[in-house]
């Protein structure tokens, strides 16, 4: 074999290695191609496969969390002057009282007197006076039952849409004349929680 | 409720009123069209002040006026309800009905609307009332009042400046109102003012801050044409979504005079009866009514 012989075989044999290697490069390319081909389709596959979460779940999700932020909020009390449990024994001393003096926060209302007595079970008291915060005619009512935690929730009812103040006049029967000065001479029907007014 | 006024004692008056009755659910406290003035007082759509033209009367009353009036309206309910366990949500209200000659319903105003709904918000949860108490925005869109864009523009800024709820409480006025009406996305326009079903639907359900709309089933028509739009949100969306019901007895009642009100006057027992039947006529468009209300003046 010449020289130039043997210098084509050697070429040739050269070239035939770096085609092979191409060829190798070339499916292993192609095989990771598919590879990750299969992991996007596998991951859409699994994505349209999980429920999707409807507009309305979504507002409901958002409002659940607004409320459970509310939730954490320590509540203010409304009238800190009423606590909870009272005697076992249910006292109630009958009568309109000239006082001032009253379990509410004097800085939202200005008390002018009360009236206590029963209501069937339980013993009312109604005071009369002004909400300080409505600058209203107003009237506050609390009963007791007697018993451990039978004081009652206040009722506060609002007379009349004028400025001024309540005062309670006499108690004749069920019904409570109380004078405003905005609105007059109002009647109201004594319950155990709140006086429905029954004349203007 | 069409608070004719921002006077505090009134504010608080209503409030202690709904807490005494010893309501819960959602309330809306309608303050008017949107209005802006300058710092001298006068209407002017470059000025600063932001508010709203109130119901009936037309005064002005600002943000920071309105702000003031519903946190009281939030202290008389707190502290005149019994309960610990009922709430309320309030929706503080204004509407897409330009003022006469001006662009008052603005991307600005919403933005100073939401602002003062964070800052109610803001205020339940510092005065201690925010577990019983929640505040959103409320819009009275309805097509035949406002210029699409600017409607879409206002609820769109709104929904930047707050994560907080926006109600409807508008109309679907000349939208199609028969149980049989084709529904079609969009264009051609179904609604008056060209509004589509589609713009109807985001308004009212489909942007971020929309909750629970309250249409104005004002007469039988408005029953069909909310029906329409929830099978419109079934077609095109996939869900129907919740509502309630507002009427208008009582405002109709306030003006007797008003000849309107011969056809608008739908008790709030039949409306809730019409829409029922209505929504329940296909288990897909079946959702319980979520709130009933009925709109007055309070003055």
């Amino acid at each position: 074999m010449s020289d130039s012989e043997e210098r084509v075989r050697k070429r040739v044999i050269e070239e035939e290695r770096i085609l092979k290697r191409r060829r190798v490069r070339k499916r292993r390319f192609l095989a990771a191609g598919l590879f990750a081909l299969a992991v996007v389709a596998a991951g859409a596959a699994l994505f349209l496969s999980q429920p999707r979460e409807t507009l309305d779940q979504m507002k409901a999700d958002q409002d659940r969390a607004e409320q459970a932020l509310h939730e954490q909020v320590s509540p203010a009390p409304k009238h800190p002057g009423y606590r909870k449990g009272a005697s076992a024994t249910l006292r109630c001393n009958t009568g309109i009282y000239e006082s001032e003096a009253a379990p509410l926060p004097a800085a939202l209302y200005t008390i002018s007197n009360r009236y206590t007595g029963r209501v069937g079970h339980r013993c009312v008291t109604v005071f009369a006076g002004k909400s300080l915060e409505a600058g209203l005619p107003v009237l506050v009512i609390v009963s007791s039952g007697g018993g451990v935690d039978s004081l009652s929730e206040p009722s506060v009812q609002l007379l009349g849409k004028r400025p001024g103040a309540a005062r309670i006049v006499t108690k004749s029967g069920g019904l409570l004349k109380v004078r405003t000065s905005s609105e007059g001479l109002l009647k109201c029907r004594l319950a155990a929680d709140g006086c429905a007014i029954i004349s203007p | 409720m069409y608070m004719t006024t921002v006077d505090p004692t009134t504010s608080y008056a209503v409030g202690c009123r709904v807490g005494t009755a010893g309501l819960s659910g959602l309330v809306i406290l309608d303050y008017g069209q949107p209005d802006v003035h300058d710092a001298r007082g006068n209407i002017n759509m470059k000025g600063t002040v932001e508010g709203s033209a109130l119901s009936e009367n037309l005064v002005f009353a600002s943000t920071a006026q309105i702000a003031a009036s519903v946190e009281k309206y939030l202290s008389g309910y707190y502290n005149c309800v019994h309960s610990t366990s009922k709430s309320l949500h309030v929706g503080v209200g204004t509407n897409n009905l330009p003022l006469k000659g001006y662009r008052s319903v603005t991307a600005t105003h919403a933005k100073a609307w939401a602002q003062m709904i964070n800052d109610l918000d803001h205020y339940l949860i510092t005065s201690g009332y925010a577990r019983q108490e929640y505040v959103g925005g409320a819009f009275d869109a309805e097509p035949g009042w406002g210029n699409l864009a600017d409607t879409r523009g206002w609820i769109d800024a709104y929904a930047s400046q707050t994560h907080l709820p926006l109600y409807n409480f508008g109309s679907a006025d000349g939208c199609p109102d028969h149980p049989n009406d084709p529904i079609r996305p969009a264009p051609p326009a179904t609604c008056n003012n060209g509004w589509t079903l589609e713009d109807l639907w985001y308004v009212s359900f489909g942007n971020p801050s929309a909750r629970n709309p309250l249409p104005q089933i004002y007469l039988n028509l408005a029953a069909y044409e909310w029906y329409n739009l929830e099978r419109y949100a079934v077609a095109k969306h996939g869900e129907a979504l919740p509502l309630g019901i507002m009427t208008q007895v009582f405002a109709c009642q306030q003006h007797p005079a008003d000849q309107t009100c011969k056809s608008t006057d739908l008790p709030a027992c039949q409306a809730y009866a019409m829409m029922t039947k209505l929504l329940n006529g296909s288990h897909e468009t079946a959702r319980p009514i979520a709130f009933v209300t009925d709109i007055g003046y309070e003055r």
